[in-house]
């Protein structure tokens, strides 16, 4: 499911991120990557997502994107 | 020979303060040959003998996305520094690494600064350091914290070390599948090109080729290389077609699997995921609600401390500069046998008073940028982004495009420069245009002094308004602009990482407060004295023969007042259509801090203030000195009263409270304490507005202009050079079209409103 849809306090394992190239590559070097583990801090509706990822850093991210970065509850992965 | 350590790491990994620590106060801050990014490089003493140290620019990565990745990437292979000192935060290791992962692909020693180790400690980390440099292939890790000194000698001796004996080379990330092949064909490809520039090792070449690394490709094409650029772009197609996926994407996620794969045996964490202070602190300064209220409190509490905490201080340097030292320079003129000479009065009425009126101002400055510096340390400004992201968006921008905003409180020159940080070339022109419209610090003086001249105590109001007013304006331009200029364009999505919330380090504050008010010193002594100069000339000279002569001219039939005069009738709907008035903003033209200057040599020259008029009967150098210290003093008690005023006064806000505010001294003591500028200043705003009142409506008219007019000539030059001639242009167009009519807006609409008396 779309990352957007997670709310929050829920946990979710990225299965594929979208988005150009560019913006790719930026959530790689931020740590977005196949297989990182986050957890939703905050998903208000016109806000941007505020997400712990892999338990260290937190980011905010724009909820248009989230739209592109699909994710799966870790049980169903695991 | 001298050795060269690079500091590299992520943003916010307290790499500064480590690199603070190391070099002390022997360090250089510069720019980067060609680049806006500034440069610190610093010398790290180790008894025999010194060690260059560079701050290379914070980054997540070594990709040429930006400008600091390409700066920090090109500083390793091309100055070949003796080793890489790799800063990592360890509350966050597994993104740090992933940095640490692609400096140690390019070949050179590594040392892993473990950094920020109390705060992982706090969130339950258990971290060991010497398993983490044995998975690394035995580099050395040291532990530090860098903010309270631990592990610096550590790191000294580290660093020592590596360059008295050649280190094991680190391991590095190992590719697996189609991309492992390819990346080994490639690479004894490029190893066997004569074409790659010295300095390049084979391998790197071939993993950024495949990363379809731009810079990279660009520069082997020019080097005639091309041979392998469509190499690399066929081995790119195998190995898309093998995996279906970029293969700038499965290196990525190699090298995160080859960190993960490390941590494994490195990190224990907590059984429970901990919810840390910063995340219970963002639940509410992040609120959907509460969020918008509580940055303008925030921003509030900013202004009210700069405007009135520091005003007892301005008050002191004020009579300091205008007095006892314009008593110095009269007295020390007339000892050299200057009295009554042009001379004395150039160095009196034209640098004392010019440059003197703009020192005024120091307090000022010293104390919003303190504010400032707090809420850069304390991590508050990213949710500040965060939070704005919503208003950001009216303008087509998003919340990362508000750091350079607020950078622009400071100062419109680093506002430009800091639209680097955001990703595409739309975002950072619009951004920089509307950077303009927040009222930089040295336009804060001129509030200051008409807030204080015709609003007395409720002078903050009008500072609050003068802000509240460029952004208002801002958001309409953007919001414009997105529906014109970039209809169908939207802006690039918004990620950024927001740092823990910790406790500003006083040492950073003063640090990041200083340099920029040394900044605005320097400007003092060198455009503000120039322009001061050329002022009295041109003051000094009359405009015919019948009018005077030289250094004896009514300052109206002067060159300049002549010129300013000539200017005069625009502003005239604006209700300041005085010669003065224009005059002062053209002079603003070069620089705003010079308004308040040249109001000093316009205005007071008229009024009482004739040299006889301060000159004190008899007192000694040494008394004027103690009187001085005990004004000193005396400011400092009442800033100490001003602090705590601020919190009475912001309950005050709310409508049916009203709490007493602290006085140590008695009430008269500081009531009408109007200096002759201001005196001056109401005078003749009165006469040029028609009333009382309506001169109170032209000062808040100038105010408006003087905030939205051009910026001064150095964030024009800033602007040329990021965005080019034509948005320059464009730039002092529109300012000034919105400026006069913002002010004639005010002016003419109050007096319809009745405010006009």
């Amino acid at each position: 499911m779309p990352l957007f849809l997670v709310a929050a306090g829920e946990t979710v394992i990225v299965q594929q991120t979208g988005g150009s190239t560019q913006i790719r590559q930026r959530l790689v070097d931020l740590g977005l990557t196949r297989g990182a583990e986050l957890h939703m801090l905050k998903n208000d509706p016109a806000s941007p997502l505020l997400i712990a990822l892999n338990h260290d850093s937190r980011l905010a991210l724009d909820r248009r994107l989230a739209h592109h970065i699909l994710v799966s509850l870790p049980d169903t992965t695991a | 020979m001298t050795f060269t350590i690079a500091l590299a790491g992520n943003p916010n990994v307290g790499k500064s303060t480590l690199f603070n620590a190391l070099t002390g106060s022997r360090q250089h801050v510069g720019n980067w040959p060609g680049k806006t990014v500034e440069k610190k490089e610093g010398y790290l003493r180790t008894g025999d003998e010194d060690i260059l140290i560079v701050d290379l620019p914070g980054t997540y990565s070594l990709t040429a996305y930006s400008i600091e990745e390409i700066i920090a990437r090109d500083f390793i292979i091309h100055e070949q520094p003796t080793a890489v000192v790799a800063v990592v935060d360890a509350s966050n290791l597994e993104r740090n690494l992933y940095l640490v992962a692609q400096i140690i692909e390019l070949e050179v020693p590594v040392i892993v600064a473990l950094n920020m180790t109390d705060i992982a400690t706090n969130r339950g980390l258990t971290i060991d350091a010497d398993e983490l440099s044995e998975r690394l292939g035995g580099i050395p890790v040291v532990e530090t914290v860098g903010n309270r000194h631990i592990g610096v000698d550590a790191l000294t001796r580290a660093i020592k070390q590596t360059l008295a004996q050649p280190p094991l080379p680190a391991l590095r990330a190992t590719y697996e599948g189609p991309l492992r092949t390819e990346l080994d064909r490639l690479e004894a490809v490029v190893a066997e090109s004569d074409a790659i520039p010295s300095g390049y090792n084979p391998y790197w070449v071939a993993s950024k080729l495949l990363e379809n690394d731009e810079g990279l490709t660009t520069k082997l094409q020019e080097s005639g290389a091309s041979e392998l650029v469509q190499a690399a772009a066929e081995a790119r197609a195998r190995i898309e077609e093998a995996t279906g996926e970029d293969p700038e994407l499965i290196i990525a996620n190699q090298r995160y699997q080859f960190i993960h794969q490390i941590l494994d045996t490195v990190v224990v964490r907590p059984q429970s995921a901990v919810v840390t202070m910063s995340d219970k602190i963002d639940r509410i300064a992040t609120h959907r609600i509460w969020g918008v209220p509580i940055f303008l409190l925030m921003m509030w509490l900013v202004f009210q401390f700069t405007a009135n905490v520091s005003a007892p201080f301005l008050d002191w340097v004020d009579v300091f500069m205008n007095e006892t030292v314009y008593g110095w320079g009269l007295e020390l003129t007339a000892a050299l046998g200057l009295g009554g000479t042009w001379l004395q009065a150039l160095v009196t009425d034209g640098i004392i008073a010019g440059v003197g009126g703009v020192l005024v101002f120091v307090p000022v400055l010293l104390f919003l940028y303190f504010a400032l510096a707090l809420l850069e340390d304390s991590g508050y400004m990213a949710r500040a982004a965060f939070v704005m992201d919503r208003v950001m968006r009216v303008m087509g921008l998003h919340g990362k495009s508000f750091l350079p905003m607020i950078v622009g409180f400071g100062c419109t020159v680093p506002a430009v420069y800091a639209t680097r940080t955001l990703e595409n070339e739309r975002d950072r022109k619009l951004t920089g245009f509307l950077a303009t419209f927040m009222s930089c610090g040295a336009r804060l003086p001129v509030y200051v002094v008409f807030g204080a001249a015709f609003f007395g105590v409720a002078s903050g109001n009008l500072i609050f308004a003068m802000y509240l007013l460029g952004i208002g304006v801002a958001l309409l331009t953007g919001l414009v602009l997105k529906n014109t200029v970039y209809r169908g364009t939207p802006p690039t999505p918004f990620v950024m990482e927001l740092p823990p919330y910790r406790v500003p380090r006083p040492r950073d504050v003063w640090r990041q407060m200083w340099e920029r008010t040394e900044g605005f010193l320097v400007k003092a002594g060198t455009v503000i004295l120039a322009v001061s100069v050329v002022m009295w000339l041109l003051l000094a000279t009359p405009s015919s023969a019948q009018a005077g002569t030289f250094n004896d001219v009514p300052a109206e039939q002067s060159v300049f007042g002549v010129l300013s005069g000539a200017v005069a009738p625009v502003f005239e709907p604006a209700g300041f259509g005085s010669w003065e008035a224009s005059g002062s903003l053209l002079t603003g033209i070069l620089a705003k801090e010079v308004v308040v200057g040249t109001m000093n040599q316009l205005f007071v020259d008229q009024s009482a203030a004739s040299p006889d008029a301060v000159e004190e009967p008899d007192t000694s150098f040494g008394e004027e000195l103690g009187a001085s210290l005990l004004g000193f003093g005396e400011a400092a008690l009442l800033t100490v009263q001003e602090v705590m005023n601020i919190v009475p006064r912001t309950i005050n806000l709310i409508p049916v409270v009203d709490i007493g505010e602290i006085s140590f001294f008695p009430a008269e003591a500081e009531e009408e304490n109007t200096t002759n500028l201001q005196t001056a200043l109401r005078a003749s705003f009165e006469d040029s507005a028609g009333s009382v009142a309506a001169g109170a409506l032209a000062a808040v008219a100038f105010n408006v202009f003087v905030l939205l007019y051009v910026p001064c000539m150095a964030a024009l030059a800033a602007m040329r050079q990021e965005f080019g001639w034509g948005w320059m242009w464009a730039q002092v167009g529109y300012t000034f079209a919105i400026a006069w009519l913002a002010a004639v807006l005010v002016f003419q609409g109050g007096l319809l409103l009745g405010f006009g008396g």
